[in-house]
């Protein structure tokens, strides 16, 4: 077993190592904030399931109210200018309410307390519907 | 297994090479998606096709829509088709037309009694009464039955005669037919990934790119139950697309042809198997007969789950999961 | 009975293992047979890791893993040199994407794409600069790993792709650095197989 080495000789003998990670870590945030954020496509539809399952496909070309059956109640949704957005909940909360409006592929807006996910997904292929 | 290198070049070689060798290999076509939306046999359409071109999406919606002319009871503009059949004594009718009419008399036979293509008239006055809350008296009941039964289609040919006053209405296997024939253009054009969903009550399943190839379809009346599908036909008759609850009792747009009443003893029907046209009149006339007739369906290879209630009261062995 | 794609893909995964079987024998070491058996252990490893992490669904990137597998590859590269870690690193990679049903669809070529491309890095970069320490060299394993797996994915799905990745090896950086650490605390704890010759 080698003996133990105190932290700063550890860092004055792997110095080189460290500055490349920093280097490469800082070009990785760099590049999240300058090519993923913008890179983010706006969603066609968003999946809205209850407890999991896909209930409701809604289109968000339209501006329209959709009306969802949820276990407390019904759950209002909006969608305006290809944005989706939670506008009233029967859950105590309210915190889907609050999450505000979403339009990129791969946000979601969650009410935990009725197990309702809308999910916005792209143009891919539909591998799960409800009849 | 001995290259001259050292392990180092070697590793520098190899890792240079992998990229390139991968780039090459798959350089093939990214992922396809066309969407394309119909409104037809009065309900909305989508075709989702993940092969072949937009072209290829376009041309199956166009189908769609254009066949739906024939089988549209009030299009009159339409010489061969069913308007034309209703209200004339005999049609040069269109090939679709004559499939429809002859595909009806088939599951006629076959359904006890409980489906027939005459009741076209007796449906009408019960939506219409439905619609404002009433309900039809028995003696009106009684006579519309009469009528239907008194009224038969013959085909000779491509020539198609009603004779009595019923009115003939092919709408529960009009969507059917329509995937039949969808089925066999796809076929032609070699595309095999591809869901055509008409209204959610008539589907064609074909192939994705998801890890089985198939699609989970999910029972809207039977919540937390599904089955996965692939290259199959599916037809979901429910009283929940058009419900109507008068005096306690709950009524749908499914006339049993046997007492001339929609009132059901289920509430949903969903049956997988091959033949669109054949399982879209199947379901509608076994949702009418009920579980008991079930293994009748089974024994054509067909998979059958009953709901009701919101659950599945009847499933066939290692049809849902 | 007609021949498909099915028996052609099951015909060469057995020639597969059947050469790596091969490979893993030279007979070049003195103790060939402990070699082989603590090879076959590890793979095993190699294999649960691979299945657990793979259970593990991905918070909303696509393609996410805890890289639990590349703790037993990177092992295997430090301890029994480049080519077993290379044979460990394929079998790994197309047996856990049989085992997932996934072999020839997109995810398991995605994943087969990243593990060697993130072993040939590692193997490259420990050889080339011998006092980078681990936790570095797991670092860019893991950063290759979603590279290559990004890279496939782009052939299938389109350049809208692309945006996941500098999210992908933002994650890399703290499962590559959990991996090294692992890795490190068990070269010397089991440094015991250097003295014996592995």
């Amino acid at each position: 077993m080698k003996a133990p080495v105190s932290f700063l000789k550890q860092i004055q003998r792997h110095w080189v190592e460290i500055l490349v990670v920093s280097l490469a870590l800082i070009a990785t945030i760099l590049a999240v904030i300058f090519v993923s954020i913008p890179a983010r496509q706006k969603a066609a539809y968003a999946n809205v399931s209850i407890k999991g399952e896909i209930v409701r496909r809604i289109e968000l070309n339209q501006d329209a109210t959709y009306q969802v059956d949820v276990p407390h109640g019904t759950m209002q949704i909006s969608v305006k200018n290809g944005k989706i957005a939670v506008f009233s909940s029967p859950c105590p909360g309210q915190y889907c309410v609050h999450q505000g409006e979403k339009e990129h592929i791969g946000d979601s807006l969650i009410c935990a307390h009725e197990g309702v996910a809308i999910y916005l997904v792209g143009e891919g292929e539909t591998t799960e519907i409800t009849i | 297994m001995a290259l001259r290198m050292s392990p180092r070049s070697k590793s520098i070689v190899s890792f240079f090479l992998l990229p390139l060798a991968l780039a090459g290999l798959f350089s093939c076509k990214g992922e396809v998606h066309h969407i394309e939306y119909a409104y037809a046999y009065g309900t909305n359409w989508e075709i989702h096709l993940y092969e072949g071109t937009k072209a290829d999406a376009e041309a199956i919606s166009d189908y769609i829509r254009t066949s739906s002319q024939v089988l549209d009871l009030d299009a009159r503009h339409c010489q061969n088709g069913i308007y034309a059949l209703n209200h004339q004594e005999e049609i040069e009718a269109s090939p679709f037309l004559i499939e429809a009419i002859q595909l009806g008399q088939r599951i006629e036979s076959q359904s006890h009694g409980a489906y027939s293509i005459s009741i076209g008239a007796l449906t009408k006055a019960w939506l219409e009464n439905l619609e404002q809350g009433k309900i039809l008296e028995p003696t009106s009941v009684a006579s519309y039955l009469e009528q239907a039964q008194a009224t038969t289609v013959t085909v000779q040919g491509s020539k198609a005669k009603k004779e009595g006053s019923g009115e003939i209405d092919l709408g529960s296997v009009g969507k059917g037919l329509c995937l039949d024939h969808v089925k066999a253009q796809l076929t032609e054009k070699g595309i095999r990934k591809y869901l055509i969903n008409g209204g959610s009550s008539s589907l064609l399943i074909g192939e994705n790119s998801s890890s089985d190839g198939s699609t989970k379809v999910h029972l809207a009346d039977a919540k937390g139950r599904y089955f996965n599908a692939k290259n199959i036909a599916v037809s979901n008759s429910a009283i929940s697309r058009q419900r109507y609850e008068v005096d306690g009792h709950v009524y749908s747009h499914i006339v049993d042809a046997r007492t001339g009443i929609p009132e059901l003893a289920y509430d949903a029907l969903c049956l997988a198997g091959n033949g669109a046209g054949l399982l879209d009149g199947l379901s509608t006339a076994y949702l009418a007969l009920g579980k008991d007739y079930a293994n009748e369906l089974e024994n054509q290879g067909i998979q059958v789950a009953f709901m009701k209630g919101g659950e599945v009261v009847y499933e066939s062995a290692g049809f849902l999961s | 009975m007609s021949i498909d794609v099915h028996h052609l893909v099951s015909g060469l995964l057995f020639a597969l293992v059947f050469l790596a079987t091969f490979a893993l024998l030279r007979n070049d070491h003195q103790f060939g047979t402990r070699r082989i058996a603590r090879l076959g252990v590890l793979l095993a490893l190699a294999l649960v890791a691979g299945l657990v992490e793979s259970l593990i669904p991905g918070f909303i990137l696509p393609g996410f893993r805890l890289g639990l597998a590349n703790i037993v590859l990177l092992f295997v590269l430090v301890t029994f040199g480049f080519y077993d870690g290379l044979v460990l690193a394929v079998l790994k990679a197309v047996l856990v994407s049989v085992l997932r049903g996934s072999f020839l669809s997109m995810g398991g070529l995605m994943a087969l794409s990243g593990t060697l491309l993130s072993f040939l890095g590692m193997a490259c970069l420990h050889y080339l600069w011998k006092k980078c320490s681990l936790i570095g060299v797991s670092i860019f394993g893991a950063l290759l790993h979603v590279i290559g797996q990004i890279v496939v994915a782009y052939f299938f799905m389109g350049p809208a792709i692309w945006g996941y990745l500098p999210w992908l090896m933002l994650a890399s950086f703290a499962t590559g650095a959990f991996v090294g650490v692992i890795v490190t605390i068990l070269i010397r704890r089991t440094a015991f197989l250097h003295l014996l010759g592995k």
